[in-house]
């Protein structure tokens, strides 16, 4: 029983268990009508002329009600895919890295392409909840929560790549700076160990923001909890034998959390002080932690690591990997949950497939620059990588002077890079398949696999072949290296249905913000 | 297209009426006497600027032809005046077109300027001629690009590899194409501007997002190429994947630092009162502050990644600017160009007093002069730092006064600001703290 509203269905739609009709849209260019090309016209940011409560009632709603019946068998997978990840790293563990496809001349592989791969897609939450708060960008609300959230499950995932790659991982104390008997520090000069302290620092700050933004989100769950207490005291119970009810739970746990929340405006100066000043934090960091990530490459003399353009050109791409991760859990998540196409609109889509547009082109650039340089510059051992390390597929092999065929064993990784992060986005030139939810869905998803490559083909290609011919090698992966990878995207995935259902997936003071009601202008 | 927002919203009405009362409060506010600017003086000043320029720029050609090797040097210190000018008026055009991309409302303000100055770009190609002149017919100890010399490269194997690409006529060819590409961006955008405030005709600013999309694709790829040709092919052993970045950051800093200096001069003037406001220099002083860290961030990853992989190919050209009276400079322009500006300009106060940030946007200006020279200068080797230094004041002071004339000119030409711009009543009622 509902004490929303005494109307079953229409609780029902505040509670976001039941969609709300949507009235016709006329104009079939507009969508859902956000999709607006006047420039005299601001596309509303929350359709369906929603309410202050409405919004309040639809978010806790994903949290209050039970889920819909894809819950528990995604998660489930996702879960089973956690697990088999975290018996692999107790695997590896115990045997060691030689289970990995590791040798004498790639010694970086998989576990460093993922290190940056899940360090990448954390960007986009940073991007969102700092930069495009700094710059007044108001359709950043509506996503900003769930990303944000993303970047701390996939700094959690990145994370665990470089720990555990160290082989013996009881020795892992040794990257911090910690005085110990032996004397013996870290190398202060080594971007490895700058990597250590950027990584830390993004994580703690990122999760700071993602919690103090939270915070006034959490103490109105705890005001619904203790409310729905006093009026009705015999609400569901956590376990049948245990005398706890789960509002008593949700009023304690969120209590605990909101930190004394009591929207005074006191409170909410506090808060908004706070905000612009984590965000005007976050800023410099975001950049600063991929172009670190960037000098564990790019400080090398390694032919293909070694290029001035490396940090600009990482932030870039990890702006664009973040963005298609942002996509690939929201579209889905906007099918699933009813009522949260008003609050992510087709406007919202547009947008984030417009940076996937200009962030692609952007690590196009520096493909192109890259490749300019590498011939521009008269270095034979960089066109070397770039030509018969990465891009010669074997029915364009060239003779080589000792009459061997010469062509790049990775030519396969270097094309889907370039298929995936350079091609498929240049389809959103076309209003068609920009505003078309399954189309982005599906370029997002080629992108999470050519910025996956793009970080293989930068570390293995440049690793495989490198000066000396004497030491060329192969890599390939090991069942532990592909089934590890697989189970951080587990642990993501699962890190992020538990948020999506235990704590408030939208920021509310800020979506009522950018809603009409809230302009001055409003009558 | 009201009607599409009429059929999406319940509360329609009310929203199309409570839109358009701002609209006509803010347009109440656009006096001609605010919005157009009084052209009398402020040509005069102009006036002045271009006659000053040309009288310096007269005194440098006799200062280069007074001495045995010091053409060269002449050449040098105008081709990074030459650089200061295309890069303002280049910055200007990149500033305008990321500024349609954001739909920034607040934009519409401050962006006449940016897209008068911009329209000064097929101009700068006759700026550019000296510098052709110097390629197609100079001597060979006058030239200032080394791989024009057949005496000096013969024989140089990098050289060799390159020629495909650095030789004279794909050179000018190419440049012909930058300058091209950029007149027609900013001229479409400067008229279709001009043309909204006549017409009023708000589709006319869909039409310039439009162009701003690919226009911004044009403007990566060739502002990129130019400055490989025009600053980095100065030391064509040299290179570096970065050089387009630090090329784009230092002449957006630039463009914007321009338009802070003009908008200021004008609200000095009397104009534009409560049209741009504390506000817009507030914005636009943390552009200048966003454009200045992201300067440092590019010329610090640059020098370091080179200084950290230490291969001789690459460090050449830090050495270089690290011998001799060099090293004060490079030094100087760690302080000058990032460390003291971005300390000034972190305060607030300094952002909302116009007069306070023109004074840290000449100053910034100056810098960008300084980082230009820092980058060419080095390759007279003939002639150290300090040498002869009025012909290198001369050299940028020149083009860049009869460009600043010019572009102050061009700018009081038109109504300040664009007058039928969709969202002008928002850029007027532009609040950084609601």
């Amino acid at each position: 029983m509902s004490v929303i509203h005494p109307d079953q269905y229409t609780a029902g739609q505040l509670a976001g268990t039941i969609p709300v009709d949507r009235p016709q849209v006329i104009d079939k260019r507009a969508g859902d009508g956000t999709l607006i090309d006047d420039p005299a016209v601001r596309a509303p940011l929350v359709l369906n002329d929603r309410s202050f409560n409405d919004i309040t009632e639809t978010v806790c709603g994903y949290v209050e009600k039970k889920p819909g019946g894809w819950w528990w068998p995604v998660f489930g997978i996702a879960n089973m895919l956690a697990a088999i990840g975290t018996a692999m790293i107790i695997y590896l563990l115990i045997t060691g890295v030689g289970t990995w496809g590791l040798n004498n001349q790639v010694g970086w592989a998989w576990d460093i392409t993922n290190f940056v791969f899940w360090i990448g897609i954390g960007h986009a939450g940073t991007l969102i909840s700092a930069i495009l708060c700094l710059l007044k960008q108001k359709w950043r609300t509506s996503i900003n929560r769930a990303a944000e959230a993303m970047t701390i499950f996939a700094v959690i995932c990145a994370g665990t790549f470089p720990a555990i790659h160290v082989g013996r991982i009881w020795f892992i104390w040794m990257v911090f700076p910690i005085p110990n008997a032996n004397a013996i520090w870290p190398n202060f000069r080594s971007p490895l160990l700058w990597d250590v302290f950027a990584v830390s620092t993004y994580a703690t700050v990122s999760a700071l923001f993602w919690y103090m933004g939270m915070i006034p989100d959490f103490a109105t769950l705890r005001d619904r909890a203790i409310l729905r207490l006093k009026k009705n005291a015999t609400g569901p119970m956590v376990m049948p034998f245990l005398s706890l009810r789960v509002d008593e739970v949700q009023a304690r746990v969120y209590g605990l959390l909101s930190m004394g929340w009591r929207f005074s405006t006191r409170h909410w100066q506090n808060y908004e002080k706070a905000y612009l000043m984590l965000a005007g934090i976050s800023t410099p960091l975001v950049l600063s932690v991929h172009s670190i990530v960037s000098f564990d490459f790019a400080t090398s003399i390694l032919p293909g690591w070694h290029t001035t353009i490396f940090p600009p050109y990482f932030v870039a791409g990890a702006i664009f990997g973040g963005f298609a991760m942002v996509l690939l859990l929201m579209i889905p998540a906007r099918e699933l949950y009813a009522n949260m196409k008003d609050i992510i609109t087709l406007r919202h889509l547009e947008n984030m497939a417009k940076i996937l547009l200009v962030t692609g082109m952007m690590v196009g650039f520096a493909y192109a620059m890259e490749f300019f340089m590498a011939w521009y510059s008269g270095n034979a051992f960089e066109a070397d990588v770039f030509v018969y390390n990465r891009l010669l597929p074997p029915f364009l092999a060239q003779v080589g002077a000792d009459g061997q065929l010469k062509y790049a064993p990775y030519w396969w990784a270097y094309w889907s890079m370039i298929f995936c992060n350079v091609v498929t986005p240049q389809v959103f030139w076309m209003r068609r398949f920009r505003t078309s939810p399954f189309w982005i869905f599906v370029v997002a998803f080629f992108v999470t696999i050519g910025m996956w490559f793009e970080r293989f083909v930068i570390i293995v290609t440049s690793l495989h072949r490198a000066f000396l011919p004497g030491e060329w090698g192969m890599f390939f992966p090991t069942w532990v290296d592909i089934l590890t990878f697989a189970g951080t995207v587990g642990i993501f995935l699962t890190l992020f249905l538990l948020f999506l259902r235990f704590l408030p997936a939208f920021a509310m003071s800020e979506i009522k913000n950018v809603m009409p009601q809230a302009s001055p202008h409003k009558h | 297209m009201s009607e599409i927002s009429a059929t999406h919203h319940h509360g329609s009405h009310a929203e199309g009426h409570s839109h358009a009362e701002p609209q006509i409060a803010a347009r109440s506010r656009l006096l001609p006497s605010a919005v157009t600017a009084d052209r009398g003086t402020l040509r005069t000043v102009s006036m002045g600027m271009m006659f000053v320029g040309a009288i310096v720029l007269v005194v440098l050609v006799i200062l280069g032809f007074s001495a045995e090797g010091a053409g060269r040097q002449a050449i040098a210190a105008y081709h990074a005046g030459f650089l200061f000018c295309v890069g303002v008026a280049l910055g200007c055009l990149g500033i305008q077109m990321i500024l349609h991309q954001f739909n920034a409302g607040w934009s519409a303000a401050p962006r006449r300027t940016a897209e008068g100055i911009a329209s000064l770009l097929p101009l700068c190609a006759l700026l550019f001629v000296p510098v052709l002149v110097n390629a197609l017919i100079g001597s060979d100890s006058t030239k200032l690009f080394k791989w024009m010399v057949p005496s000096y490269v013969a024989g140089d194997v990098l050289f060799e590899h390159k020629q495909g690409w650095l030789n004279v006529n794909f050179w000018i060819v190419r440049s012909a194409v930058y300058f091209g590409l950029w007149s027609m961006l900013a001229l479409k955008l400067y008229q279709w501007s001009r043309k909204q405030d006549l017409s009023g005709d708000r589709w006319l600013t869909a039409k310039a997002r439009r162009m701003s999309s690919y226009g911004l694709l044009i403007f990566a790829l060739s502002s990129a190429f130019a400055s490989f040709d025009w600053l980095m092919g100065l030391d064509f052993h040299w290179f570096s994947t970065m050089f387009g970045v630090y090329f784009f950051a230092g002449s957006v800093l630039s463009a914007i630092c321009t338009i802070v200096l003009v908008l200021a001069m004008l609200s000095n003037a009397g104009k534009l009162k409560s049209v741009v406001t504390p506000e817009h220099f507030h914005d636009m002083g943390k552009m200048m502050l966003a454009f200045t860290v992201f300067w440092a961030y590019i010329a610090f990853c640059q020098y370091f990644l080179i200084w950290y992989s230490n291969i001789p190919e690459e460090t050449a050209f830090y050495n270089l600017r690290q011998q001799g009276d060099w090293r004060y400079l490079s030094i100087f322009l760690v302080l000058g160009h990032f460390v003291v500006p971005f300390l000034v300009l972190l305060f607030r106060g300094v952002k909302r007093t116009p007069r306070l940030l023109a004074f840290v946007a000449a100053w910034l200006l100056i810098m960008h002069a300084v980082d230009l020279f820092y980058i060419v200068r080095p390759v007279i080797k003939e002639s150290k730092l300090g040498e002869r230094l009025i012909m290198d004041v001369f050299g940028i002071a020149g083009p860049a006064l009869v460009f600043l004339g010019l572009a102050i000119r061009r700018v009081v030409s038109a109504p300040l600001i664009p007058l039928k711009d969709p969202r002008l009543h928002e850029a007027l009622e532009h609040k950084n703290y609601v």
